[in-house]
């Protein structure tokens, strides 16, 4: 089921490389947003969040830190990987195999042609009330993230490689000229 | 005689009315905030839409419309982190499970999530509104405003005189707190939001 493919596709994924398209439904009556690009993952610690629609932004966790550019408020924010991060999917995906050890998995069977499980973090302060995954045989296709505010976020990962070689540089975060950085 | 037809305010369905007539609307956007060293970033959604409040007034029971806001803000991984309402009786913040309230929107903010941003001017401040103009751009437009203790910068989409703020940087004068907003979409609130009524 949900669980075992969840388990073994982390176990066997090491880095990933996908595009995305999330789509964010809020309770404020804002029309839902879609956002793309990439996301690349080398497992455990270090993810790379490259969006560039609706409009650019950066996020990249090397492991120690996390490093989010705003290109358009010309800024830097910078947080340790652990506050920002618990409870969220690039804690999911970025973390270490033991993902029992931080959220509670349930079986959640077919739906939409892929198999599902839950994922409720034990630790609430992530914002993520619940994550879902969907798999399509080994492979990730699609998540679904609620949070305590009723919001929901559905990803799904039209194109998705695992285990491709992803240079060290990739998640590392080397400040643009002209953009100030500031943080912890 | 055709004047340039001047580039569409941001993808709106519904016409935006003029910036000084805009009542009720609902922003999106994102606040990157600079504090020293410290700094935050996220996203934000405002709505602002009038609560009719019944009230008692000389022996008769009327309806009053009154200003409620109400702020979404997000993390950048994309969560509601927090929900803010402010109405004239003061703010209340939901965060974490937990909900606090205040007299006063920033302090309750500022408190909860340890964030210094500028709500001490509500809802006026995101339409270039209140306190001093100091100057004005070439269209007439608010360019600089200081109110309550803040300098606030505006940029617009166009050049039309009523277009709505795209860009505010909001610098607090005593302590060079520097927070700046991208209002990324504006939409107008219909009819159902000012008689409180479905169309």
């Amino acid at each position: 089921g949900g669980v075992e493919k969840l388990k073994s596709f982390l176990e066997s994924t090491h880095t990933l490389r996908a595009d995305f398209s999330q789509t964010v439904t809020t309770r404020s009556g804002r029309k839902p947003q879609v956002t793309t690009g990439q996301l690349l993952l080398s497992r455990p610690g270090k993810f790379r969040w490259d969006q560039q629609k609706p409009y650019p932004q950066l996020l990249v966790g090397d492991g120690e830190k996390i490093w989010l550019y705003d290109p358009e408020l010309k800024q830097v924010t910078v947080k340790k990987f652990t506050q920002a991060l618990s409870g969220t999917p690039a804690a999911l995906l970025a973390g270490d195999n033991n993902v029992e050890k931080r959220f509670t998995l349930t079986d959640l069977g077919e739906r939409d042609g892929l198999a599902w499980v839950e994922a409720v973090p034990k630790q609430t302060d992530g914002g993520f009330e619940r994550i879902r995954l969907g798999f399509a045989g080994d492979t990730l296709r699609a998540m679904e993230l609620t949070d305590s505010f009723g919001q929901t976020t559905s990803l799904t990962f039209p194109k998705l490689e695992r285990n491709p070689s992803l240079p060290p540089a990739t998640f590392r975060f080397t400040p643009p000229p002209g953009a100030d950085v500031a943080g912890e | 005689c055709s004047s340039k037809a001047p580039k569409p305010d941001q993808t709106i369905a519904r016409p935006l009315p003029e910036r000084d007539e805009l009542t009720a609307f609902l922003v999106s956007g994102r606040f990157a905030v600079r504090h020293g060293e410290h700094s935050a970033a996220g996203g934000f959604s405002w709505r602002r839409a009038p609560e009719w409040r019944g009230t008692a007034a000389n022996g008769g029971q009327s309806n009053v419309a009154q200003d409620r806001d109400q702020v979404f803000f997000y993390s950048p991984l994309g969560q509601t982190v927090a929900e803010l309402v402010i109405t004239p009786e003061g703010a209340t913040l939901v965060a974490d499970g937990r909900s606090e309230s205040a007299s006063s929107a920033d302090t309750l903010v500022q408190r909860a999530l340890g964030l210094e941003l500028p709500l001490a001017g509500g809802a006026d401040w995101l339409l270039a509104r209140g306190g001093e103009v100091l100057n004005r751009d070439i269209a007439g437009r608010p360019q600089r405003i200081e109110d309550r203790g803040w300098r606030l910068d505006y940029a617009y989409p166009n050049d039309r005189p009523g277009a709505l703020p795209e860009r505010v940087v909001a610098v607090r004068l005593m302590d060079d707190v520097e927070v700046r907003l991208k209002l990324d979409e504006w939409e107008a609130l219909g009819l159902e939001a000012l008689t409180g009524r479905k169309p």
